[in-house]
């Protein structure tokens, strides 16, 4: 995208034909997104609570007032009680230094990246199959794929170029498979749409491998069938399927024949599984699903999760997920840590990190200070009014950020960021594509970069860190990140960047190829899976499934001040299925309290066949920031993903 | 000299001309950018300034209507409340601008006079001197000789170039593009017959390049008597994205929303900026109420914008230059542009 600048103003974003990916197209928010730089609300000073307002204060007096704060703290309850929380949007040299600073100058094991609310089982399990933490696939495979897979994702609502490549795909001819209760837009032109009830994925993609297993329809050459079939998959039989999720078992034969005909699977996927009770089961059953077609590895194949945001893959990939380090790396691992350690000088903290629903869950107790950067947490949590209670009951809140959220409302310091337009460094694409972002024009007055302001508080933390540029912050971070190596600035400076691993091959898609080579990696456990946690009943007899609407992006902070998407959706509506109204006696138009058994909003009906019935679907509408009060915030055993997709509610009357 | 008499000047002193007035206007014109792009900017020196270049994909309208512009400020803090209007910008010279968009400024002209008059358009108008080039390098996706927008045109410039290699081969549209040539020192030779042969061997080779995709009149008919099948646009509204881009870049759409931006309560700003037909915003009332709730009202409108009689009539064109540039943005890729919707029209009535 490119940044068209007047005397110091951003007036317009413009596509770019020779970018790859892109090829000269925007999103709507891409067109207009640009407008929130120059909006009055930015913060453009630091804010300090005094007598418990928010009030204007210098950068030095911010800075050694979090510095002494969170010293006092850290010797009053150890150096683990402080949290930090890093950001999807800014950049990797930030994120790797945010990493730096929590696990050295801070010295705590708790940090971790909002990342854990929506992809945490995803990238989990491609972790330990792959040895990677990202994408299987990249966006190229889906204009090469044989049979396409979309589950839980909309795919033109939360990411238009995959939406878009989708969509010419099922234009073409190709088989695309949509697996979701509720009807797209793009539904329609989609081969078979599966509607299975909410929350029943793990036995309906178990039963599309037994049927491909029981037919023969595996790829040649497939290790471990036998254990597969034995240790899990027998009991997904099409009826057991069809008993679960209500889809009828020659539906399933349809797909499975579908996927069996094509010449390799590709696999879109978003939180729809991954928020749920059995998030890392679902994937795991993906994955074996796109093995048992031979597609892990295999152009046009894989498995493609539609991360959320811009810099998603990137915080993984710098290290700001709890469990892993720069590089992806296991901190665990002894040689990892050794290495690190020796990288950064320091020693890392020995034990293991909690992850964010486990630290807002902990705010007070073991953690007693918490440092935010750029995530708005009141609103992106489940439960709204447990996680703004928990924040309230930390003993210091430093929230970074451009607006001033829920969250930063909550804070006692509020340090002003820059934009993208006002930063320098690089951003990781869900398909592990580096790119850089340059700077269009100079922070707005009393705002400082990510990457500056978090060596100014090191450094107000009396670390000796040099006040270093995105450039120099990379070569560092490159030598603990071998995903990262062969990588030149220059280059990732060209239209599109580069897709790592680079040193591997410079050809897209090559990462599985080259690592797994025609071993296709190995089948994974088949778990029989966990009853949803919030099952409906006669008090609350609706299924509530929530979604992202397509002028959305996360929490809306920074789609809000954007005057023409902000325009797009000014009614926050609830959808209901007609004969579910007609029973009700509820009309399209009519005002409703939605109630679960942790909160209610109060929304506007919209009755349609798009849901099926005895389901409700909550558009996250980003005005109220309500949509997660009701959501339950109980988390998923495995990746500590809280189950937030769906829960029981009922609808009452205004 | 006289307009419509064809002239020919040395480029190279054609170019040190331009050079020149850069000291005391803003030349505008085509740049590379990294990586090989070009857009349309302003120039400092002829350092910048290439002559290669297919069309900017960002429509050269945004020099007359920006995308974003401050229309007024206020300040109500001092005993009078103060009107800050933008400052007077420097006269402007708008160099290798393509035909079509030329072309779609004539369009934008006639939208803003009238009882739309727009102070601010034709103050950029008129301080810009327009110096157009004739198109050599049509993109893929150009249908101009659709839509009468180019590749050469007969007017609407001040200045039009044939590039013939070592000299410019210039039309004459209006008299403020000859007074430019008879101000400055450049020797001026009336084009001979040899320059007119190689302006029509450029011309034909510009037509051989660009295949006519775009069936307008079939499609202008079938939507001015309203025999388009109610779900071939539903399922072409099915497919829209609403991203905004196919209006963003065309050079005959012209509308805006203007919205305040207070900053605190004394003072703001009043800001004018693109909108789209394609948002659901955009038709949005007061009351809640949309006539274009759904993308297939919106696709059918954009369309009978374009196309229809009572618009041809109105502005006595269709409203399409035939910059292609709607193909290249359109996130349903092959779709949604209007050399593609002509196409499923026709399809369609058949
Ligand atoms: S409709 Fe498309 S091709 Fe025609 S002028 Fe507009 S952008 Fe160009
Ligand atoms: S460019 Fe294409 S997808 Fe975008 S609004 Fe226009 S028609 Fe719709």
């Amino acid at each position: 995208m490119l940044l068209e600048v007047e005397k110091g103003v951003v007036l317009a974003a413009a596509p770019q034909r020779d970018h790859p990916v892109s090829r000269g197209t925007l999103c709507i928010k891409g067109w207009n997104g640009h407008q929130l730089i120059h909006h009055p609300e930015r913060l453009t000073q630091p804010l300090l609570r005094i007598n418990d307002c928010l009030k204007p204060v210098s950068w030095n007096k911010a800075l050694s007032y979090a510095a002494q704060r969170i010293t006092e703290l850290q010797q009053a309850h150890g150096r683990d009680c402080v949290g930090v929380v890093g950001s999807l949007k800014t950049v990797n040299e930030a994120s790797y230094l945010l990493g730096k600073l929590a696990r050295t100058v801070l010295h705590t094991p708790h940090l971790d990246a909002p990342l854990r609310f929506d992809h945490a089982p995803s990238l989990r399990v491609l972790r330990e199959q792959s040895g990677f933490a990202n994408a299987a696939a990249a966006l190229a495979d889906i204009e090469k794929a044989g049979a396409i897979l979309v589950i839980g994702a909309d795919a033109k609502a939360q990411n238009a170029r995959a939406g878009s490549l989708l969509l010419q795909a099922a234009k073409r001819g190709v088989p695309v498979i949509q697996v979701d209760p509720r009807e797209q837009e793009h539904s329609r032109f989609f081969r078979l749409h599966l509607r299975p009830r909410p929350g029943t994925d793990l036995a309906l993609i178990n039963a599309l491998s037994h049927i491909l297993l029981a037919e023969g329809w595996q790829a040649e050459g497939l290790a471990g069938l036998a254990k597969l079939r034995d240790d899990g998959l027998e009991r997904f039989t099409p009826a057991y399927a069809e008993s679960v999720s209500g889809i009828a078992q020659d539906d399933l034969r349809s797909a499975a024949g579908l996927i069996a005909k094509a010449s390799s699977l590709l696999i879109l996927f978003g939180t729809g599984i991954t928020q749920q009770a059995n998030g890392t089961a679902n994937v795991r059953a993906l994955w074996n699903l796109a093995l048992l077609t031979g597609s892990i590895g295999r152009e046009g194949g894989g498995l493609l999760p539609l991360l959320t945001a811009n810099n998603s893959q990137g915080a993984v990939d710098t290290g700001l997920m709890s469990e892993w380090g720069p590089g992806q790396r296991d901190l665990q691992e002894t040689a990892v840590r050794r290495a690190i350690e020796a990288a950064w000088g320091a020693s890392l903290p020995a034990e293991k990190g909690l992850t964010l629903q486990e630290m807002i869950d902990h705010a007070g107790g073991r953690i007693r200070a918490l440092y935010v950067v750029g995530e708005n947490l009141a609103w992106s949590a489940p439960e709204s009014a447990k996680t703004s209670a928990a924040l309230d009951k930390l003993d210091f809140l430093l929230v970074q950020d451009l607006f001033l959220t829920e969250t930063a409302a909550r804070a006692d310091l509020v340090l002003p960021a820059a934009s993208f337009a006002e930063q320098e460094g690089s951003y990781t694409s869900l398909e592990r594509r580096l790119q850089r972002v340059r700077r269009a024009i100079a922070p707005l007055r009393g705002c400082k970069p990510d990457l500056e302001i978090i060596q100014l508080l090191a450094g107000a933390l009396a670390a000796p860190w040099p006040l270093r540029k995105a450039e120099e912050v990379f070569l560092e971070m490159q030598q603990l990140m071998p995903c990262y190596g062969g990588i030149s600035w220059q280059t990732i400076g060209h239209p599109g960047g580069v897709l790592w691993p680079a040193h591997t091959d410079d050809e897209e898609c090559t990462l599985y190829r080259k690592l797994l080579g025609d071993r296709q990696g190995a089948f994974t456990e088949v778990s029989t899976g966990l009853p949803f946690g919030d099952e409906p009943d006669a008090d609350y007899p609706f299924t509530l499934i929530t979604g992202r609407p397509l002028f959305h992006r996360r929490t809306g902070t920074l789609v809000t001040r954007s005057f023409t998407l902000d325009k797009e959706d000014p009614v926050a509506t609830i959808e209901i299925n007609t004969d579910d109204a007609r029973a009700l006696k509820l009309r399209s138009g009519w005002p409703v309290i939605v109630k679960s058994r942790r909160g209610e909003v109060r929304r506007t009906v919209v009755v349609t066949r798009a849901v099926p019935p005895g389901t409700l679907y909550l558009p996250i509408h980003h005005k109220d920031g309500l949509s997660q009060s009701l959501m339950p915030s109980m988390l998923e055993p495995e990746s500590a993903i809280p189950q937030m997709k769906l829960c029981a509610a009922k609808l009452e009357m205004v | 000299m006289q307009a419509g008499t064809r002239l020919v000047v040395n480029k190279q002193v054609f170019l040190d001309n331009l050079s020149l007035c850069m000291q005391k206007m803003t030349v505008i014109g085509p740049q590379k950018l990294r990586g090989g792009e070009v857009t349309f900017g302003p120039l400092r020196s002829l350092r910048r300034l290439t002559l290669d270049y297919v069309n900017d994909l960002d429509p050269l309208k945004r020099f007359f209507l920006p995308q974003r512009e401050v229309l007024f400020a206020y300040d109500l803090s001092g005993k009078k409340p103060r009107l800050l209007q933008p400052e007077q910008e420097k006269p402007r010279l708008l160099f290798g601008i393509r035909s079509c968009d030329v072309q779609g400024l004539a369009h934008m002209d006639g939208f803003f006079q009238g009882a739309c008059y727009d102070e601010l358009y034709w103050a950029r108008r008129r301080n810009t001197l327009i110096i157009s080039m004739a198109c050599n390098r049509p993109n893929e996706s150009c249908f101009c000789i659709c839509c009468n927008g180019g590749p050469w045109l007969e007017s609407g410039f001040d200045l039009q170039l044939t590039d013939l290699g070592e000299e410019f081969l210039i039309d004459i549209g209006s008299r403020a593009g000859r007074v430019f040539l008879e101000e400055r020192p450049m020797p001026a030779v009336t084009a001979s017959r040899r320059h007119e042969t190689r302006r029509r061997e450029l011309m034909e080779a510009c037509d051989a390049q660009m295949v006519p995709t775009a069936y307008l009149a079939k499609a202008c008919i079938q939507i001015t008597n309203n025999r388009v099948r109610e779900e071939l646009w539903e399922e072409m509204g099915s497919e829209c994205f609403s991203c905004g881009g196919c209006t963003h870049v065309c050079p005959c759409c012209t509308c805006f929303d203007v919205v305040d931006c207070p900053e605190g309560a004394k003072s703001g700003t009043r800001v004018r900026c693109w909108d789209s037909c394609q948002y659901s915003g955009f038709t949005r009332e007061a009351s809640g109420h949309n006539p274009r709730a759904r993308a297939k009202e919106r696709v059918k409108r954009r369309f009978y914008h374009k196309l229809s009689y009572a618009y041809i009539q109105q502005d006595g064109h269709p409203g399409c230059v035939g910059c292609g540039r709607c193909i290249t943005v359109c996130e349903a890729f092959g779709l949604l542009d209007i050399s593609a919707v002509v196409k499923r029209l026709r399809r369609d009535g058949q």
